[in-house]
C-alpha cells in the first residue's frame, strides 16, 4: 500500500504496516507520515511501544538461551524418542 | 539552516524518547545534558538526533518540550531536522504547566471559526471534527485535538477531498502559535 498524505494513514493502515516500520520497509516518505500519526495518535503510540519492546525482549531472550551440554542433549532425545514411541 | 539558530524536541514525559525510549540526559546545574550521538550518516526516521524547528513544533507534539542543541552533520529533513549529536539545553516549562490545553483550545476555535465561516462546505462533516478536537481538551489529548482541528481545515479547502496543502497551512498556523505563545520567537 502506498501512503502519499496524512489521511492514507488510518489507525488500521499503521497496524498493518508496523512490521515494515520495524524492519525500515517502508520509504521515507511513509515513515515521516507514520511518525506524525504516532505523535498525534496516543493509542497507535502505546501500541508500536509495546510492539518495538517485545520484539527486543524476545531477540534478548533468544541470545540469553544457555549452551545445551552434549550429555543433556542426549538424554532429552532419549526422552523425545520414548515419548514418540508411546504416541505410536 | 545554522546550528546556532534554536532546535526543539518533543519527548514524553522524564526525557523520554517517545518512539524510541531512548532516555535523554537532562542538563544539570552545572549545565546542558550530555551529548546523545550516532555513529554514519543522519538520515530522516532512521539514524540520527532528530529535532525540530519552531516552524515544525505542531507536527511533533508530546508531554515535555525541550530546547536542545545540536552538533556534528545537520540534515533537512520533512518538518525536522537530522543531526549527528544533540543535547537538552532547558525545558520549556510552560509548555507543559498550562501551555498545551491553551494551544489545544486556540487550535480547536480556529478551525472552528474558519468552518463556520464557510458557505458551500458540508458542514456536518467538518462540525463532526470540530467536535472530536472538543472532546480531546478535558482529557489533556493535545496533540490529538491540534490534529483534528488541522485536518477540519484540509477537508474545508478540499471540499471533497483532504487537502494536504490546507493541512499544512493550518499546521504551520498552529506552529507559530506555539511559538509565540511559549515567547520561542
Amino acid at each position: 500500500m502506498k501512503i502519499t498524505n496524512l489521511v492514507d494513514l488510518s489507525c488500521k493502515t499503521l497496524t498493518e504496516l508496523v512490521t515494515e516500520y520495524m524492519h525500515g520497509a517502508l520509504t521515507a516518505e511513509e515513515r515521516v507520515y507514520f511518525e506524525q500519526h504516532l505523535h498525534a495518535c496516543t493509542g497507535c503510540m502505546t501500541y508500536v511501544v509495546q510492539m518495538r519492546r517485545t520484539i527486543e525482549l524476545s531477540a534478548r531472550a533468544h541470545q540469553n538461551d544457555a549452551p545445551v551440554a552434549p550429555t543433556d542433549r542426549a538424554a532429552l532425545l532419549d526422552i523425545y524418542r520414548s515419548w514418540q514411541s508411546k504416541r505410536t | 539552516m545554522s546550528m546556532t539558530q534554536p532546535f526543539y524536541k518533543f519527548l514524553a514525559r522524564g526525557a523520554l524518547g517517545p518512539i524510541t525510549e531512548v532516555a535523554w540526559p537532562m542538563p544539570t546545574e552545572a549545565g546542558p545534558g550530555a551529548w546523545l550521538e550516532v555513529s554514519g550518516a543522519a538520515e530522516q526516521c532512521r539514524n540520527g538526533v532528530h529535532v525540530c524547528r519552531a516552524s515544525d513544533l505542531s507536527h511533533w507534539l508530546h508531554e515535555e518540550l525541550w530546547l536542545v542543541e545540536v552538533a556534528g552533520e545537520l540534515c533537512d529533513g520533512r518538518d525536522c531536522v537530522i543531526a549527528t549529536r544533540g543535547r537538552l539545553l532547558q525545558r520549556v516549562d510552560p509548555w507543559s504547566e498550562s501551555g498545551a490545553q491553551r494551544f489545544a483550545e486556540a487550535c480547536r476555535d480556529h478551525a472552528s471559526q474558519l468552518v463556520e465561516r464557510a458557505t458551500s462546505a458540508d458542514l456536518t462533516r467538518l462540525r463532526q471534527m470540530i467536535a472530536d478536537a472538543s472532546a480531546h481538551l478535558p482529557r489533556g489529548n493535545t496533540a490529538l485535538a491540534a490534529y483534528c482541528s488541522a485536518m477540519a481545515v484540509a477537508w474545508l479547502h478540499g471540499g471533497d477531498h483532504f487537502d494536504t496543502a490546507g493541512y499544512r497551512q493550518e499546521r504551520a498556523w498552529q506552529s507559530e502559535l506555539l511559538a509565540r505563545d511559549l515567547s520561542l520567537l
